[in-house]
């Protein structure tokens, strides 16, 4: 072997040498095969120890690097930028956590020093079996299509477009918004659809349709702005629902005008009905109770002859003004009343509004108007783009995010963002605040002028082992394995990859590996610490 | 299925024979491309799966040999691996056959976008060194025989309806096709049939000839795990294996371009060997005899249908398939699967379930 | 006058955390200010969080870790800030860093320390459920894993002559001569990330919280549960029993507040998770009104936790009493007051404003709202080029943080190009 190993055990102060014989230890390596040095030292990952092993891996000509010290999630950085200041390059070097799996976790000493040995052994095994790993960058584009110019759609839009980017908005409404047309450096698509997305982050292909004609558009990032709509009575599915003076909440509340006058004279009763549809949905859509107080509010002041009633479940208003606006609402004198409702039934003027309450008894109501507040779903034609640019839906058919907490505008394709109700029922709100999140995430990740800094331990196929079956293209959620309709062989897309390894798992033919972490790798490594 | 299917009785011969002229038809008037079915060989009195486009040529064909040789799945993979190309064929084959077919398409190695899969009431096979040593050379097998393979004895699958179109007969039961999809029923018409004869007494008949193969199914895989129960009683099971690998080369389902088992990285050192004979005493040679198999099921056992073919293959009478068919009962049915049944499902590796393998207590695989 | 892309985000819980990952992505350089002697905020007290069961520390440290690391994130911590002048894209920022009396770069973390020191007492990491000494990290696996000497207890700070931990260092870490300093920055932003407070339930005396050892708060409880807990993870009550019957009370001040928290909800639901894996045979009750559960996957959350409605009552808990060792939940459903009887019962107290807001509005410039809250306008603060994101503008879960702190590095960015803040 032409190897030139190189093992420094840290001696962590008191932390690893009061539990490992460090004396006894260093003999025990000498003879690996490849090994040209093993040291100790006393702390190597201070300033002091850094420089000194950068020094000796240039002095000592060293091909590969094992250091046997603390864990690699606390040190890994470290000792991968000691090695490129040493001219190594990073992935040649291997580190055995002889603190944290070893010393800390091993009560005799004797037997602490062995597994050390056997730790150390491994890594050695490993490490020249591993191959240097460039770092590679790619260039990207800095521009971004939006999909939707809605609220959310507009407001990301006017973060975004500058001088140094492009924003592409894309509805397929052929009238869009004054507030959207006149923001410059958009470039608005009316009336068009996404036909097809190729290409990855940084360097996006989006096919373009409209009436008679397509197009192409050229961006790094896209952002899914779809938005949301109101379940319909149709699809509430409650009997009864097609009674005249039953109606859906409308967005505007204008729309209620033509019902509120044709309202009986007197003290004509006006029910709203919380929760519609929410059965056959299967979440609260968190957002409505707050829009049916302010709807009653205004049904205060435009209808104040109404009797109102408000038929509900749970009531949900988290958020600063939510309990105030509640505690408001029980002050107007609305009767409040828990039940779910089952059926409607127009019986002369009035409607018979029947409900389930808790207890599983049925109850039964009456009112000259019925406002039925629907639940939130994801907007027409939400399922079919989902499909087209291959992200991921939830069981409830909006847009899943990357991770629910820590990723809010993130989804599972790496440059592919969502904002606004497409993810889940927002209020204006959450609206503003996803798209502002977005932009920010797009500005930061996608820089203009900047290139993209790629993944280094990422998947290769080999060819030769490939049978085309694409199990690896099925598990990968990232979308970074393409099949090579010529070769008939699957291939990874390097820009996308992020060395996840679920491929490798998902291989029946162990065709696919991820570099620095390949079978063979792994195997030795097992086979010295076990020998 | 949701409703009992009908299906189109068939004039002539008995058996499967009776499927040729219909074959012969469906050439002829080219609603077709060709047909894929198994044809006596013009030497050595066998059978071979060949791809058939003149029609007379079909005079050979016996789409139900005594004995297996080639695979269905395998015969198809080899064609359409790459594609279909768009070819219309017609393929005949076994229900195990078939299904090794459909896993073969889940994994990609297969198209059966252009192929209309015909399958039939299968008797049983018997076992193929016999066969070619002259034996055992019956010219067809019946549903009472005894001498088919042990791993027929146990099929509780053989009269699966996994084709397009499957082909009930034997025991007195005049052949029926019954159309069991969409594709299955535009061939029919295409053949001129129309499916308008009940197929009552084909169900009742197969489903008490599944029933018999189950419980027999059962009892003998039963055993042969007690058997089998332990390492060192699962060596002796594969007591003779002489490391060929042939069982690997002749199953439908390995389809890798090279084993894992046969590659490099399986090579050890005389240090480690003598290493690992030191620790346990001796070292049988060449190594990796329970391994190779051990993998394999890891391998492949989600996908294995029970064809035998490995068994059929083996020269040195190891029972493999009925060892396989052991595991792959247990594996298959830990993730709710049966392989080759289902061309929706997907198969069990490549499947997440956010919840999978719980509640199962007691035997897992 | 120039810009400076330097931001400033004071607090290092998860919501500066991720505002300061994101501004780094971007290239500025953030000078991440914590009151603390180590960062993570309320996030790190939990074992799982809602909907999904996540293992918090999982979740969060992999982040911690990056940003220690990260050369762009220059953190300081037990620091705040003293005064702020200037405008977006031209602040001048001081800030006052008390001493750690421990040496960041030599101290490996070892803890050779904490075991030499004589003094202990109590740990408010902990909710006082347990000790912990004069020099310490709050709990194992805090970042950064380096102690600080408090030197309120600290005997000598007051003036006894011990050396016990400098002479149990091996690193030349403890360092007695540090002294509190003065920092002056320039900035083009600041991100307020100082999370929200929760209230003393001692307020309401007749939860008979602090009279009973079986009355506990949500945070408590988070600590019992927590492998890294004073009870490594056991749920018992404060004599070492571990309870047969739990009850789970919602709404807690939240009509002495007229706010609902959002959160409680979901978290006394991931209380269940808690108990039935530590405790399979205690029984749960939970008294709840109206329950909130404003996500998409919360309605299957619930199904998961609380199957069938399973221990689920609808009552408001009118008061709780004392019987010896056991507590009577007194409370009332459908008009009429019934008791169940239980020996554990846990609060979810409402979230407050975060301790200190006064001060720190006035030394920023910003205002409050009446319910003491940051005033806001989407994540903008009533002053240009400063920004509030997270608990400190009302009551937030942990997905509401992170989105505000992505829309507020976003609008710190736009702060300070433009010298106007995003609304």
């Amino acid at each position: 072997m032409n190897a030139r190993v190189g093992v420094y055990v840290c001696e962590c102060g008191n932390n690893i040498s009061d539990q490992v014989d460090i004396a006894a230890l260093v003999p025990m390596l000498e003879g690996a095969p490849g090994v040209v040095k093993v040291m100790s030292h006393r702390l190597l990952c201070s300033k002091e120890g850094q420089e000194f092993l950068a020094e000796e891996v240039r002095k000592e000509g060293l091909t590969h690097l094992v250091v046997a010290a603390c864990s690699p999630r606390q040190h890994l950085p470290t000792f991968m930028e000691v090695c490129k200041r040493g001219g190594l390059n990073p992935y040649l070097m291997q580190m055995a956590n002889i603190r944290e799996q070893c010393a800390w976790v091993t009560s005799d000493r004797h037997e602490a020093t062995e597994k050390a040995a056997r730790m150390i052994r491994a890594a050695i095994a490993r490490v020249v079996r591993q191959a240097p790993l460039p770092e590679r960058e790619v260039e990207a584009n800095p521009d971004v299509i939006i999909i939707g110019g809605g609220l959310s759609g507009t407001v990301t839009a006017s973060m975004l477009a500058g001088p140094e980017r492009r924003v592409h908005v894309v509805d397929r409404n052929p009238t869009l918004a004054v507030a959207l047309t006149s923001l410059e450096g958009v470039e608005t698509h009316g009336g068009c659809e996404v036909e097809a997305v190729r290409g990855f982050f940084g360097n996006f292909e989006v096919e373009l349709a409209s009436k008679g004609s397509r197009q192409e558009v050229r961006v790094g990032a896209m952002v899914v702005c779809t938005g949301s709509r109101a379940t319909t009575l149709q699809e509430m599915g409650y009997p009864g629902s097609e009674a005249p003076h039953v109606v859906v909440l409308p967005q505007d509340l204008e729309g209620l005008r033509p019902y509120l006058d044709a309202l009986p004279s007197g003290q004509p009763k006006v029910m709203f009905v919380h929760c519609a549809g929410r059965e056959r949905v299967g979440y609260c859509s968190g957002v409505c109770c707050l829009r049916s107080f302010k709807a009653m509010r205004w049904m205060v002041e435009t209808a104040p002859n109404a009797q109102l009633s408000c038929l509900h479940q749970d009531i949900c208003v988290p958020g600063r003004d939510g309990e105030r606006e509640y505690q408001g609402i029980l002050g107007i004198g609305a009767r409040m009343t828990w039940g779910r409702l089952t059926a409607l039934a127009q019986q002369g003027p009035q409607v018979t509004v029947s409900f389930r309450r808790e207890d599983g008894s049925i109850g039964q109501d009456a009112a000259d108007l019925v406002i039925l507040v629907p639940a939130t779903v994801p907007n027409h034609g939400a399922r079919a783009l989902i499909d087209i640019i291959g992200v991921e839906a939830g069981p409830a058919g909006f847009v899943e995010e990357a991770h629910p907490m820590l990723e809010p505008v993130s989804t599972s394709v790496k440059g592919i963002y969502v904002a606004g109700s497409a993810s889940g029922p927002r209020d204006g709100r959450a609206t503003s605040l996803l798209s502002l999140a977005a932009a920010a995430q797009i500005a930061a990740e996608l820089r203009p002028g900047k290139t993209l800094r790629l993944e280094a331990q990422t998947s290769q196929v080999c060819e030769a082992l490939c049978t085309g079956c694409r199990n690896c293209m099925t598990v990968c959620t990232y979308g970074a394995i393409e099949y090579d309709l010529v070769a008939q062989t699957c291939r990874v897309n390097e820009t996308i990859c992020r060395g996840c390894g679920n491929c490798v798992a998902a291989c029946p033919s162990e065709a696919i590996s991820v570099k620095g972490a390949t079978y063979q790798q792994i195997l030795q490594e097992i086979k010295e610490a076990v020998r | 299925m949701s409703e009992a299917p009908r299906g189109a009785t068939i004039q002539g011969e008995e058996g499967p024979r009776a499927l040729v002229p219909l074959l012969a038809r469906a050439l002829e008037k080219g609603t077709s491309d060709a047909v894929l079915l198994p044809l006596r060989t013009p030497g050595q009195d066998s059978y071979a799966f060949v791809l058939v486009k003149d029609p007379r040529l079909l005079r050979q064909a016996d789409p139900l040999p005594p004995v297996q040789t080639v695979t269905g799945g395998r015969a198809l993979s080899s064609l359409t691996r790459h594609g279909g190309g768009g070819v219309r064929i017609l393929a005949v084959m076994r229900p195990c056959e078939a299904r090794g077919a459909i896993e073969l398409s889940k994994l990609g190695q297969v198209d059966l976008k252009d192929v209309t899969l015909i399958t039939m009431d299968c008797p049983g096979t018997v076992p193929l060194q016999r066969f070619a040593r002259g034996d055992l050379r019956p010219s067809a097998v019946g549903f009472a025989d005894q001498d088919i393979r042990p791993i027929c004895q146990v099929c509780d699958l053989s009269c699966a309806a996994v084709g397009d179109l499957h082909l009930g007969w034997g025991e007195g039961l005049a052949p029926i096709l019954i159309p069991m999809d969409e594709r299955g029923a535009e061939a029919l018409l295409a053949m001129g049939l129309r499916a308008e004869s009940d197929t009552s007494e084909w169900r009742t008949t197969v489903s008490s000839r599944s029933q018999e193969r189950r419980e027999r199914r059962e009892e003998r895989l039963g055993q042969l795990r007690v058997a089998s129960s332990g390492l060192d009683n699962l060596m002796v099971r594969l007591d003779s294996c002489i490391n060929c690998h042939n069982c690997m080369r002749a199953c439908p389902i390995c389809y890798c371009r090279v084993c894992a088992f046969d590659i490099r990285r399986q090579e050890r050192s005389a240090n480690e060997v003598l290493d690992l004979a030191k620790a346990r005493g001796s070292m049988r040679l060449p190594m990796d005899t329970l391994m190779f198999h051990l993998g394999r099921m890891n391998h492949m056992s989600l996908n294995c249908v029970s064809c035998g073919a490995c068994e059929d293959a083996c020269p040195a009478g190891v029972p493999i398939a009925q060892l396989f068919a052991m595991v792959s009962d247990r594996t298959q049915s830990a993730f709710k699967y049966r392989a080759g049944m289902d061309r929706q499902q997907r198969s069990p590796l490549i499947t997440f379930l956010e919840k999978e393998l719980e509640g199962e207590d007691g035997q897992r695989c | 006058m120039t810009r400076n892309g330097d931001i400033l985000i004071i607090g290092a819980g998860i919501g500066g955390i991720q505002a300061s990952h994101l501004l780094s992505k971007a290239g500025h350089q953030v000078h991440l200010v914590e009151k603390t002697a180590h960062i993570g905020g309320t996030s790190i007290k939990f074992e799982d969080v809602f909907p999904n069961l996540e293992c918090a520390t999982c979740m969060l440290s992999p982040l911690e870790q990056e940003l220690l690391q990260d050369p762009n994130v220059h953190l300081l911590t037990l620091t705040e800030v003293a005064g702020l002048e200037g405008g977006p894209g031209d602040f001048t920022v001081r800030l006052r860093q008390r001493a750690r009396y421990v040496n960041l770069e030599n101290c490996i973390g070892c803890g050779a320390c904490y075991d030499a020191c004589p003094v202990s007492t109590i740990n408010e990491f902990e909710e006082g459920l347990s000790q912990r000494k004069a020099i310490c990290i709050p709990c194992a696996g805090t970042l950064p894993n380096v102690p600080r000497i408090d030197k309120e207890v600290c005997i000598r700070f007051k003036g006894q002559e011990c050396v016990a931990c400098q002479q149990a260092c091996m690193f030349e870490a403890v360092e007695y001569g540090q002294e509190d300093r003065d920092i002056e920055l320039k900035v083009g932003a600041v991100l307020v990330a100082v999370g929200s407070g929760t209230m003393d339930v001692r307020e309401l005396p007749h939860l008979s919280y602090g009279v009973h050892p079986g009355v506990f708060t949500s945070l408590e409880l988070e600590r019992l549960n927590a492998s890294n807990g004073p009870t490594e993870g056991k749920i018992q009550l404060r004599d070492g029993r571990a309870p047969n019957r739990v009850a789970l009370v919602h709404c807690v001040g939240r009509r002495e507040r007229t706010l609902c928290s959002g959160v409680c909800c979901r978290y006394l639901l991931k209380f269940r998770h808690y108990l039935r894996h530590k405790l399979p045979c205690a029984e749960v009750l939970e008294f709840h009104g109206d329950l909130c559960l404003p996500n998409k996957g919360d309605q299957r959350f619930l199904g998961e936790m609380a199957p069938d409605g399973e221990g689920l009552v609808r009552a408001e808990v009118v008061r709780i009493e004392v019987e010896g060792d056991y507590l009577k939940v007194i409370h009332r459903r459908d008009g009429r007051e019934a008791i169940e009887t239980v020996d554990m019962v846990v609060l979810s107290p409402a979230l407050t404003p975060p301790k200190g807001a006064t001060e720190l509005a006035r030394t920023l410039g910003v205002e409050l709202a009446d319910d003491g809250f940051f005033v806001v306008n989407g994540v903008a603060s009533s002053r240009p080029g400063i920004l509030i994101l997270g608990g400190a503008s009302g009551p937030k879960d942990i997905r509401e943080t992170v989105v505000e702190a992505l829309a507020a590095a976003g609008g710190a960015c736009k702060a300070v190009m433009e010298g106007e803040d995003g609304k």
